[in-house]
Formats: C-alpha cells, sequence, structure tokens
C-alpha cells in the first residue's frame, strides 16, 4: 500500500518533468527573456543649428546576474562612446572627436525607483520599473556632438558609437568574477556611419 | 661553487619569490579596502597566476630531468628525489592544515557579519519609514485632489491667485497646473528663485491620462525627498483637461532619518549580495597564496636537493672516473662542511693516486727499457743464451741461442730441454749433460760438447750458473752456448797448416838431391851394368825417381794447404766455370756421363775463377774416382739459386753414384789425411772446405738416401751481404 504511494508519487514527478521539458523545447523563448545585451539599432547625425545632433536607439537588455545586482543596491555604469574619426589608407586612423555619455543607474528601495543619472550633465529620472529604465537608456536623442565649424569640411568622416556596461566601475569583490563571466561582458561592437 | 645558469636561476627565483609575495601582500590590501590597489586587482591576480605558471614550469622542467636522471640511473637522482619529497611533505602538510583552517575561519567569519535579526530590523525599518511616508502621501492625495476640485471651477484669470492660496492651503513647496499633455499652464512656488516648475514625466501623464492620480517620492532638484502628487482637474467642460501637481517638502529630520534607513539598507543588502563574490575573491586569493606557498617550497626544495646532492653527484662520477683509470679527476670543493672536507678527501686521494700511478708508469717504462736493452744485448750476443726457471722451463731465449741449437725461438721458449729434445733428436746429448748439470749442486760449470745435425758437427761450449730468485723465477739458471766448431776447426787447421809447412820445407830439401843423385846414378851407371843387373838398377832407380816425385807432389800439396790465402775476386759466372770443369773431365774420361743442370737465374758472384777452379777440379776427381769401383762414371752436376731469409745462395751440387762414403768418417772427411782413397794426400777436400770458406761459403757431403753414392754440395752467398772491397773485384 506504501510502495503503491511512492510509486505514484514518482509517476507525478516525471510526467511534470517531462511537460516542463516539452514546454521549454516547444517555445524557447516563453521560458526565458530576451537575450542580455546591447545592441545598436540605429544611429541619426544631422546638422541642425550649427550643430552635428545625434540621435541613437539602442536595445539595452540586462542580464539576471547584473539585474539581481542592480536591486540589491549595487550601481551600474553604461559608458556611451562616440568617436568621429578619419580613416587612412597607410596610417593608423586619425580621431576627429571624442565623446562620452555615462548614465548610473542605481535602485532606491524606500520609493522602489531605478534612478538614472547621467553623469555628463547631472540629470537624474527616475523609473518605476526596469523596462521603462532600459526604454530611456535605449533612446538617445539631440545630442550636441559638435560645432558645424570645429569639423573640417575637406574629407569625408565616420563616426563610430557603442555602448557597454563598464565593469571597472564595480565593487571590487564583484570585478574579478565581473570579468569572467559572460553575465557582466554587456556590450555592443561598434557602430558606424557616414559622418556627414 | 654555483655555476653560472644556476646562480641566475637562484636570483631570478628569489626576484619571482618577492614579486609574487607583494603583489599577494597588494591583493589582500586591495579586498580589505577599497584603496587604490584595487585599481590593479585584476593586474595583480594576472601577474600571479602568470608567476604561478612560471613556477609550475620550473618544477616541471625539474621533474622532468630529474626523471631523466632516474631513468638513466645517474648518480645522486634517487638521493634527490628522496630529498624533495622529504622537504615537499615536511613543508606542504602544515601549509595545507593552516590554509583548511584558514579557509574554513574565513568563510565562517564572513557568514557572521550578516544575522538574520539585524536583515529583519533594517527590512521592518525601511518598511516603517513608507508606511510613515505612505500616510503623509495619502492625506497630501486627499488635500491635492480637493484643490484639484477647487480649481476646477476657477476661471483663467484668477487661476494664478488661486494657485498661491491653494498652496498656502496645502502646505505645498510649489503647485503647478498642466494640460493632459504636460503643458504649463499656471505654477505657484514660495521659492522665488526657481523660475521653471518641475514638470511630472511621461509616466506620469500617461497614468493620469488613464484617470489614475499619481502619488511618490520622488527626488526633485537635488533636494533631498519631496512627494510629488498629481490630480486630474475634475472636468468641467470648460476648455481643455487639466491636472494639478503638487510638491511637498518632508520635514528634514524625517527626510535625513528616512535616507539614513534606505543607505543602510542598501549598504547590508550590497554587502550580502557581495558575500558570495567576497568569499570567492578571499578563496581566489588564499588559494594563490597556498599554491604560491607550495610552488615555492617545492622548487626551492628541487634547488636545494639538487645542491645538496650535487657534490655526492660528483662524488660518484670522480669515483667511476677513478675505476676507469682517470686518475687526474679533481672535484670542486662545494663548502667548508663535512661534504666538502669528503670532496677535499677525495681530491688528495685522487691526487696521490696519479703521483703513485705515474711513478709505477715510470718505473714500468724502465724497466721495459731495461729489458729491451737486455733484449737488445742479448740477440747481439754471439752466444746463445737461455734461462731456465725452477722447473727447468725456458724462460728466456736470444736469436744466436736458437742458431746454436738448430731451434726455432719459439719453439725453445716455454719448454724444458727434453721437450725439445724430444723434437730435435740431435739435442739428446745437449739434455743429458744439461740435466746432469742442473741436478748436481755445482753453481758453476763449463762444459764441451759434440752434436750432429744433418751430418755436421757442431762442438759447443756450455757455461751455466744459478741465477738469484727474482719475481718471477725462484730459482733459475742461466746457460751461455757458444759454437766453438769454427774455433776448434781453425786451431786444427793452424796446426795442420803449421806441420805441413814445416814438413814440406824438411822434406822438400833433401827430395831434389836425391832425385838428382838418383839420375846420375840411373845415368852414370847404367850403362856399365849387366843386363840383369841394369832392369834392377833401372827399376830401382825410377821407383826412387818417382817416389820422390810422388813426396814432391805431396809437399806440394802440404804448401798449397798451409799457405796464407791470396785471394782474387772476379765478377763470374758459376755456370760457365763449372761447364769448363765439366768439359776437361769429359775429354780426359770418355766414359764418363756428366748431366749438367743448370739454372738460368744464376747471377754472378764475386769469386776467386782460379780457386774455384780447383774447388769444383777437387769434387769432380773425387766422385770419378768414387765411381771407378763400380764402373759407373755418372755425374749429375746442378746448379740453382736458393733464397733463406733475406740471404740468397749460389748452391752446386756434384752427384755420383759410386761407393758413398761410410758414415763413421763423413763428418770428417774435410779434415786433414781423412781419406778413403788408397793414393789420396787426404788433403784434397780439406783444400775444397778452406777455399770454400775463403769465398764464406759452406760445402758438405752426403750420402744419397735413395741409391749407392755421395752428393757435394757447394753454397755460395750471393753478393748483397758478401762484404767485398770494389778495389779486389776488378
Amino acid at each position: 500500500m506504501h510502495a503503491c504511494k511512492k510509486s505514484e508519487h514518482s509517476h507525478f514527478l516525471l510526467v511534470v518533468i517531462i511537460i516542463l521539458l516539452a514546454n521549454s523545447l516547444l517555445f524557447p523563448g516563453s521560458a526565458q527573456t530576451a537575450i542580455p545585451g546591447i545592441e545598436i539599432n540605429y544611429v541619426n547625425c544631422d546638422l541642425n543649428e550649427g550643430f552635428y545632433m545625434l540621435d541613437a536607439g539602442m536595445r539595452v537588455e540586462l542580464s539576471e546576474e547584473s539585474k539581481k545586482a542592480l536591486v540589491h543596491g549595487i550601481p551600474l555604469r553604461i559608458d556611451i562612446e562616440i568617436k568621429v574619426i578619419e580613416k587612412r589608407k597607410w596610417l593608423w586612423d586619425k580621431t576627429l572627436l571624442s565623446r562620452m555619455i555615462v548614465f548610473r543607474l542605481s535602485y532606491q528601495p524606500l520609493t522602489s525607483y531605478y534612478i538614472v543619472t547621467n553623469i555628463s550633465n547631472g540629470r537624474r529620472q527616475q523609473f518605476s520599473n526596469l523596462d521603462d529604465v532600459l526604454n530611456y537608456l535605449g533612446e538617445i536623442r539631440d545630442y550636441k556632438l559638435v560645432e558645424f565649424e570645429q569639423i573640417p569640411q575637406d574629407n569625408h568622416y565616420t563616426g563610430l558609437f557603442r555602448a557597454k556596461l563598464n565593469i571597472q566601475s564595480l565593487p571590487t569583490p564583484l570585478r574579478p568574477l565581473a570579468y569572467i563571466s559572460s553575465q557582466w561582458h554587456l556590450s555592443s561592437p561598434w557602430y558606424e556611419w557616414k559622418f556627414e | 661553487m654555483m655555476k653560472k645558469g644556476g646562480q641566475l636561476i637562484f636570483f631570478a627565483g628569489i626576484l619571482l619569490f618577492l614579486f609574487m609575495l607583494s603583489s599577494l601582500l597588494m591583493m589582500s590590501n586591495a579586498l580589505q579596502t577599497s584603496s587604490h590597489f584595487s585599481e590593479f586587482y585584476l593586474g595583480l591576480l594576472f601577474f600571479n597566476t602568470l608567476g604561478l605558471l612560471v613556477l609550475v614550469v620550473l618544477i616541471s622542467i625539474n621533474l622532468r630531468r630529474l626523471i631523466q636522471q632516474l631513468q638513466k640511473r645517474l648518480a645522486g637522482a634517487r638521493m634527490t628525489i628522496r630529498m624533495v619529497a622529504m622537504f615537499t611533505i615536511l613543508s606542504v602538510t602544515p601549509v595545507l592544515i593552516v590554509y583548511y583552517f584558514s579557509l574554513d575561519f574565513l568563510i565562517r567569519g564572513i557568514d557572521n557579519w550578516f544575522d538574520l535579526r539585524v536583515e529583519q530590523a533594517l527590512d521592518d525599518s525601511l518598511e516603517l519609514s513608507r508606511l510613515s511616508l505612505d500616510r503623509r502621501m495619502r492625506d497630501l492625495l486627499k488635500k491635492t485632489e480637493q484643490a484639484a476640485e477647487k480649481i476646477a471651477g476657477t476661471t483663467e484669470t484668477s487661476i494664478p491667485f488661486d494657485l498661491d492660496d491653494l498652496r498656502v492651503q496645502t502646505g505645498a513647496r510649489e503647485i503647478t497646473l498642466l494640460t493632459r499633455q504636460g503643458g504649463i499652464i499656471a505654477s505657484s512656488t514660495d521659492d522665488p528663485t526657481q523660475l521653471v516648475p518641475d514638470r511630472p514625466n511621461e509616466t506620469i501623464i500617461l497614468q493620469l491620462q488613464q484617470g489614475n492620480s499619481y502619488v511618490g517620492l520622488d527626488t526633485i532638484r537635488n533636494t533631498g525627498l519631496s512627494i510629488r502628487v498629481v490630480a486630474n482637474v475634475p472636468d468641467t467642460g470648460i476648455g481643455e483637461a487639466r491636472i494639478i501637481q503638487g510638491l511637498y517638502s518632508i520635514s528634514e529630520r524625517v527626510n535625513e532619518l528616512a535616507n539614513n534607513v534606505q543607505n543602510s539598507f542598501v549598504k547590508y543588502k550590497e554587502l550580502a549580495y557581495l558575500r558570495e563574490q567576497l568569499k570567492k575573491s578571499f578563496v581566489i586569493v588564499l588559494t594563490l597564496v597556498l599554491l604560491f606557498s607550495i610552488f615555492s617550497t617545492v622548487w626551492a626544495a628541487f634547488y636545494s636537493a639538487r645542491r645538496l646532492a650535487e657534490p655526492v653527484r660528483n662524488l660518484a662520477k670522480g669515483t667511476l672516473a677513478v675505476a676507469d683509470g682517470d686518475y687526474d679527476t679533481q672535484l670542486p670543493v662545494p663548502s667548508n662542511d663535512e661534504l666538502g672536507f669528503l670532496v677535499a678527501s677525495f681530491n688528495d686521494m685522487t691526487r696521490k693516486i696519479a703521483l703513485a700511478q705515474e711513478e709505477a708508469s715510470r718505473s714500468r717504462n724502465e724497466a721495459e727499457t731495461q729489458r729491451s736493452y737486455l733484449e737488445t744485448v742479448l740477440s747481439r750476443l754471439s752466444s746463445g743464451v737461455l734461462v731456465l726457471d725452477q722447473d727447468n722451463i725456458i724462460r728466456t731465449a736470444n736469436h744466436s741461442s736458437a742458431q746454436v741449437l738448430g731451434v726455432p725461438v719459439k719453439e725453445l721458449i716455454g719448454h724444458s730441454i727434453s721437450e725439445v729434445a724430444s723434437s730435435y733428436t740431435f739435442l739428446d746429448k745437449f739434455d743429458e749433460m744439461l740435466t746432469s748439470k742442473l741436478r748436481s749442486s755445482v753453481t758453476d760449470w763449463r762444459e764441451q760438447i759434440t752434436i750432429t745435425q744433418a751430418n755436421i758437427r757442431t762442438t759447443l761450449m756450455c757455461s751455466g750458473t744459478i741465477l738469484p730468485p727474482s719475481h718471477n723465477i725462484q730459482q733459475g739458471h742461466v746457460i751461455v752456448i757458444d759454437d766453438i766448431t769454427a774455433v776448434i776447426q781453425g786451431q786444427r787447421n793452424a796446426a795442420w797448416s803449421e806441420m805441413a809447412r814445416r814438413l814440406a820445407h824438411e822434406i822438400k830439401n833433401p827430395l831434389t838431391p836425391i832425385q838428382l843423385a838418383t839420375e846420375r846414378l840411373r845415368h852414370k851407371y847404367l850403362s856399365l851394368m849387366n843386363e840383369d843387373q841394369t832392369d834392377q838398377f833401372d827399376r830401382l832407380t825410377n821407383t826412387i825417381i818417382q817416389q820422390v816425385e810422388t813426396m814432391k807432389d805431396m809437399v806440394n800439396s802440404f804448401t798449397d794447404f798451409s799457405r796464407i790465402p791470396e785471394i782474387n775476386l772476379q765478377m763470374s759466372d758459376i755456370n760457365e766455370l763449372i761447364s769448363e770443369v765439366v768439359d776437361l773431365y769429359s775429354n780426359l774420361n770418355r766414359d764418363a756421363e756428366i748431366i749438367t743442370s743448370f739454372a738460368d737465374n744464376i747471377p754472378a758472384i764475386p769469386v776467386d775463377k782460379g780457386r774455384l777452379r780447383q774447388v769444383f777440379n777437387n769434387l769432380l776427381k773425387n766422385a770419378l774416382d768414387a765411381c771407378e769401383k763400380y764402373n759407373n762414371f755418372k755425374l749429375e752436376i746442378s746448379t740453382q739459386l736458393l733464397r733463406k731469409g733475406k740471404q740468397k745462395f749460389v748452391e752446386v751440387s756434384i752427384k755420383d753414384y759410386g761407393t758413398g762414403l761410410p758414415e763413421d768418417i763423413l763428418n770428417q772427411v774435410f779434415e786433414p789425411y781423412t781419406t778413403t782413397k788408397s793414393k789420396g794426400t787426404g788433403l784434397g777436400l780439406a783444400i775444397v772446405k778452406k777455399i770454400v770458406e775463403e769465398h764464406k761459403g759452406i760445402v758438405w757431403i752426403e750420402n744419397n738416401t735413395a741409391e749407392s753414392g755421395a752428393c757435394a754440395i757447394v753454397r755460395l752467398p750471393v753478393a748483397e751481404i758478401y762484404e767485398v772491397s770494389p778495389e779486389k773485384i776488378s
């Protein structure tokens, strides 16, 4: 009688495991969230009122480990690097300008808000959920890149854009493991566009 | 003394050790406080890992070398491995124990920082802060909603005044009326410096557009926490839909307390989150320290073991070298300790052995020189020398002894005389004499014996003495043998010559008067006598005259024999010379059948043609005389070129088929007055021998073995060693 009960239990467990496995195989997207990382969707740079104004769209998705760290009070730093270079055939590329936009992302447990601070201009934004934060980070609007006069017009230039999670800014005990773990390597490759 | 490479590795190892130690200290420092070292944390980690890898490589190289040495069974390899194992076990065991307990304490220590009760207290205090603020927020929401209702019916012109009133009524810091799209209509603030009012963000506006009010704690313009309340203004149908936002300050004390609670909560959460990471980092550092200690110790163990084993290895190598006979081996003295003393003693020993060896070698060389000197002396001695040991075995025999005894040297050495005599029967007499002498107690003796080898008599003068005991012979004998045949022959010849000369002198003088007187007597009285007396007188005087003639011939022969030789050498063809003699005898004796067989390769040799003709004359005459008895005048004369060692000889043999010679006189046939003929003087063969010896040749007669008759053999040397002055050879 007792043995029979035990056997029923094990059958039930087996069925559950099979269903879970089948579910995960048939609907792989449903079990997991979007792939962590940063992807650059577009970068536009237009001349407006004597300035080169930059718009960019990115998909920013944090890893589970970084999200966990964030809600545990560890601030994250997202660095956006913008460069304008002149490509040269025989020499190394010449960098005309280099800009960096730094966002600091933190969690406020008292209000349950996510705070995004633009270190470059000191502007603070708060969001009640992480998706809003990531959407906010993924949209760069009307960034004054450089004055028109500062760029010599006798040549063609290339713009470079990338965003990455700054591991160096993490607390020391976390850093060694962050260096070797893929969970913390959130960075986009260089995105190139024609700077005109 | 360390080698240069060893010194370099040693200092490099020390340097690596110091660098790794300091980098580990920096890592530890970086973990404890987030000081300036934290920037280099990864670099330090990398450097230490690299250092460990270098140590692993060093240890692997050492281990590989050691295994190779072990496989080759090199001296000191086992000792090194034992020492390395011992050092490693002795040092690694306590380090491992310390590591285990440190890790345990560390993990427990870190876990002890966190207490569930503290965590709960912090959660509670945060919740308390939230609740306290929530209550206030609810009140302010109600107030703001009331204010919204109030302002709903207000005309646009009075809005600014009403907002001021409402701000004062509600106690807000700032109150703003906005369109539902977020456009500012009017604002009132208690801070006159604030020109632009704070706008709610898009999310709030969206929330309001959905008909929900918003209340929340916001940090506005870095002034600390404020309460933001946004509510829809009830729609009165006049104009567009509006929203009202009120910003309320929190008392400074509440703000401070709330911030403190939040900061502590965040710090605690952060620490709790970092706890595992921290543990991992500490474990990494501690493991690095452990590995560093172990690897350093193992490497140091290898280094020390090798250094300790090196003198022993050198000693083993040195010993093998000495065993192989290399006595010049000098080992480097490692230090001033017992091992150093041992190595120094070894060096001293090899030096002394080398000296002794050199001394022995010198002595051996000297002995060798002495021996070769003695050998040279012995080989140049005309006397034969035999050295016998206590068992009468011949230990030394010189070349002359072999010549004298007629036995090769190798047949002599290592055998007793009796053994030699059993192979060479002609030495029987010599063996008998020697055995008796050796048995007797006489220490010095002298004895003359005659041995006969191949019909040649040889007279030997033997003398012996006892040798003093030496290293290889206990009591031996040295025997000196001289061939005195020639001396005796010379003495005999001299005696005969003297006698012949005297006889000739004494006899020849009266012979001529006797002959003359007899001829005168015959001439004067023969005609005067009677016929019956005449015959007798004639016969008697004739007899006297003939006998005197015979006596004259005899005296001439004596003269020939005794005169001092005056040799006149000429390069001559022996074949031609013999042909002349043979022709003479062919003419003289028509019955004679003389068969000649001359070799074509006979070289011209320096001879006195006249005297050599006399030799062949005599030999042919003797041969024909020997044939008379059987009346078989058959002779075979042959010449041939012989080679004995480096010396060439011309050999002439004259073979007859006559009576042959009795064995008893065969050895003495060349002695003067030895003859088998009734009419012979006995000097013919003596003269033959004398002439042949004057030409440095030898002559002997042997009986034919198969048939009757004898064969005379003359052997003359060809010019190579024939020392003739050029002026003598015309």
